[in-house]
C-alpha cells in the first residue's frame, strides 16, 4: 500500500477531534467540522448527476459537527457517526491521510 | 560428557527459520513443552500455525537432526501439532464470525472460471489436514455450494441461530439452503447485501480454524459488503490461462487492493488437459499466463489446477476431488495449492488493525 496505515484512532469528545496516529510516524488531528463538511456518502455528495446536500447548503447547525462515534469498516475506512446521527460516511485511510494535507 | 540445557537445545532449533514468515521458529513461539531428562532425552512440541503446512516435513526433519546432534542428547521425541493463530491481532473482540480465526475470500474476475469448484476443494483440502473448516458461499444469484457438496437439506434453528449444514467434514452454510435452491433470487444489491450479511451473524460457525467464502465473479455488492463487514485475511483469485481471464482477474485484484484486503496470490484453474487418450499435456488455454500475471503483479502464485474431466464430474456428484479421488491429478493440485493458501495466510496473524478509542 502506497498510503500510511493507522496504528491508532482516537476520538477526543471533548475536543470534537480524531486524531490518528499513523504507521510513518505522523499524527494528523481532523475537527468535527473538517470531516462533517467532507462527508463521502452519497447523501451528502450527490450521485448519478444529482447534487448532494453539502452541495445545496452553506451551514451546518452545531449537533451535525460534533464527533459521536467512530468504528472500523473492514479494513480500510472508518465510519463517523456524528451528534445528529448522521453516520453513512465511509473515510478511506488515504482519504483522511489526503484530508490532513488539504 | 556436560549435560545438555534448555537454551542449547532452543539455540540449535532457531537455526530452523519459517520461510514464509521469515523469522526462527523459537522467536516465533513455536517451540513448546521443552523437556531435558538427566539422561539426555530431549521432547518437545513444534506447534505449527497451519496444519496444511508446506514445510511439515522439513521442519520435522531439521529440528530431529539439529537436536539430535547436539553432545549430550541421547534421542529426540518430538511431536508436530498446529495452532491456526487468529488473523490479525486484534484489539477487540469482534461481533462478526467471533469463533472464526481466519476469512479467505476465493474470488475472479470473470465467471466461469471455477472459483467454486476450486473454493469446495480449497476448504476440502484445509480440513483433511484437521483443521476446522466453514464453506460461505457468498453466490446469491448463482449458490453452486449446495449441488457441488450434495446437499440440499433444511438447516436447523437452534436459539435463534441458523445451523450450518455438516458434510465432508465442513460447515457449510449457501442461499440454496434457505429457500433459494430451485428458485431464482431475483434481488437488487441492498438485498444481496443483507442476506451475506445475515449467512455471517445468524449462523452458528462456532470455532473454525478457517472460514472459505466462495464469492461471486465481479466487483460488484457481494465483495463489497463482506469486505467492509470483517477484517478479511486475504483473498485468492482464480483465473484461466487466457488473456482475456487475466485482464478481468486484474479488476478483482485492484478492487481488493482499494479495500486494502491483501491478495493471498493467484490461482490458476483449468490449467492444461491431460488426455486420456495419448498422456499429453494440452495447454487448450494457453500456458503460464496467470504465473506470468501473477509475478508482473508482484503477488504470489498459488499453483495450477489441471482441467480434469474427474474434477467436473466428482463435483456434479457432488464430493470434492480431494476426498473423492485422492490419488488424482487434480486432487494432488488442490493439495498444494491449499498449503500455500494456509502458509500465505499465517503470515497475516502479524498484522494489525488500528486500535480505536473513543473518549
Amino acid at each position: 500500500m502506497d498510503t500510511p496505515y493507522p496504528i491508532s484512532v482516537d476520538l477526543i469528545r471533548a475536543d470534537n477531534v480524531l486524531e490518528i496516529r499513523w504507521q510513518d510516524g505522523a499524527t494528523t488531528r481532523h475537527s468535527g467540522e473538517q470531516l462533517r463538511w467532507a462527508c463521502p456518502c452519497a447523501e451528502c455528495r450527490g450521485e448519478a448527476g444529482q447534487l448532494g446536500r453539502l452541495d445545496r447548503t452553506q451551514t451546518l447547525g452545531s449537533p451535525e459537527l460534533v464527533l459521536a462515534e467512530v468504528g472500523l469498516i473492514g479494513q480500510y475506512a472508518l465510519m463517523i457517526t456524528f451528534q445528529s446521527g448522521h453516520g453513512t460516511g465511509i473515510y478511506t485511510f488515504p482519504r483522511l491521510r489526503d484530508l490532513a494535507s488539504s | 560428557m556436560g549435560s545438555v540445557t534448555e537454551g542449547d537445545v532452543l539455540s540449535a532449533l532457531a537455526q530452523i527459520i519459517d520461510p514464509d514468515l521469515g523469522r526462527d521458529v523459537v522467536s516465533l513461539g513455536m517451540i513448546k513443552d521443552l523437556t531435558i531428562a538427566p539422561t539426555g532425552e530431549v521432547s518437545f512440541t513444534f506447534e505449527l500455525t497451519t496444519p496444511a503446512c508446506p514445510v511439515r516435513d522439513k521442519f520435522r526433519d531439521q529440528a530431529e537432526r539439529l537436536v539430535g546432534a547436539l553432545p549430550g542428547v541421547t534421542s529426540v521425541a518430538l511431536k508436530m501439532t498446529s495452532n491456526v493463530r487468529p488473523a490479525f491481532l486484534r484489539p477487540q473482540a469482534s461481533d462478526m464470525l467471533p469463533g472464526v480465526r481466519q476469512t479467505i475470500a476465493v474470488a475472479s474476475g470473470k465467471g466461469g472460471v471455477g472459483k467454486s469448484t476450486v473454493a469446495v476443494n480449497l476448504a476440502a483440502a484445509l480440513a483433511l489436514t484437521g483443521a476446522r473448516v466453514g464453506l460461505l458461499d457468498a453466490d446469491i444469484y448463482g449458490p453452486s455450494i449446495p449441488g457441488m457438496t450434495g446437499t440440499k437439506s433444511e438447516p436447523e434453528i437452534i436459539d435463534g441461530k441458523i445451523q450450518p449444514i455438516e458434510a465432508h467434514g465442513l460447515k457449510l452454510m449457501s442461499i440454496g439452503f434457505l429457500g433459494g435452491h430451485d428458485k431464482a433470487m431475483v434481488w437488487r444489491g441492498p438485498m444481496v447485501s443483507r442476506a451475506i450479511q445475515q449467512m455471517m451473524q445468524d449462523v452458528f460457525w462456532g470455532e473454525l480454524d478457517y472460514l472459505v467464502i466462495d464469492l461471486p465473479p465481479g466487483t460488484g455488492d457481494a465483495s463489497l459488503t463482506l469486505a467492509q463487514s470483517v477484517p478479511l485475511t486475504g483473498v485468492a483469485i482464480v483465473a484461466t490461462p487466457q488473456d482475456i481471464a487475466m485482464a478481468i482477474a486484474l479488476k478483482a485484484l485492484q478492487m481488493f487492493q482499494q479495500l486494502n484486503v491483501t491478495p493471498l496470490g493467484l490461482i490458476e484453474n483449468m490449467s492444461y488437459f491431460i488426455c486420456p487418450g495419448c498422456n499429453q499435456e494440452h495447454h487448450i488455454f494457453g500456458h503460464g499466463g496467470t504465473e506470468q500475471g501473477a509475478e508482473r503483479l508482484g503477488i504470489p502464485f498459488l499453483g495450477a489446477i489441471p482441467l480434469e474431466e474427474q474434477i467436473r464430474a466428482e463435483a456434479d456428484r457432488g464430493v470434492p476431488i480431494v476426498l473423492a479421488r485422492p490419488e488424482s491429478a487434480g486432487a494432488a493440485a488442490f493439495t498444494a495449492v491449499a498449503s500455500q493458501v494456509a502458509a500465505r495466510t499465517s503470515i497475516q496473524t502479524f498484522r494489525q488493525l488500528p486500535v480505536l478509542n473513543v473518549r
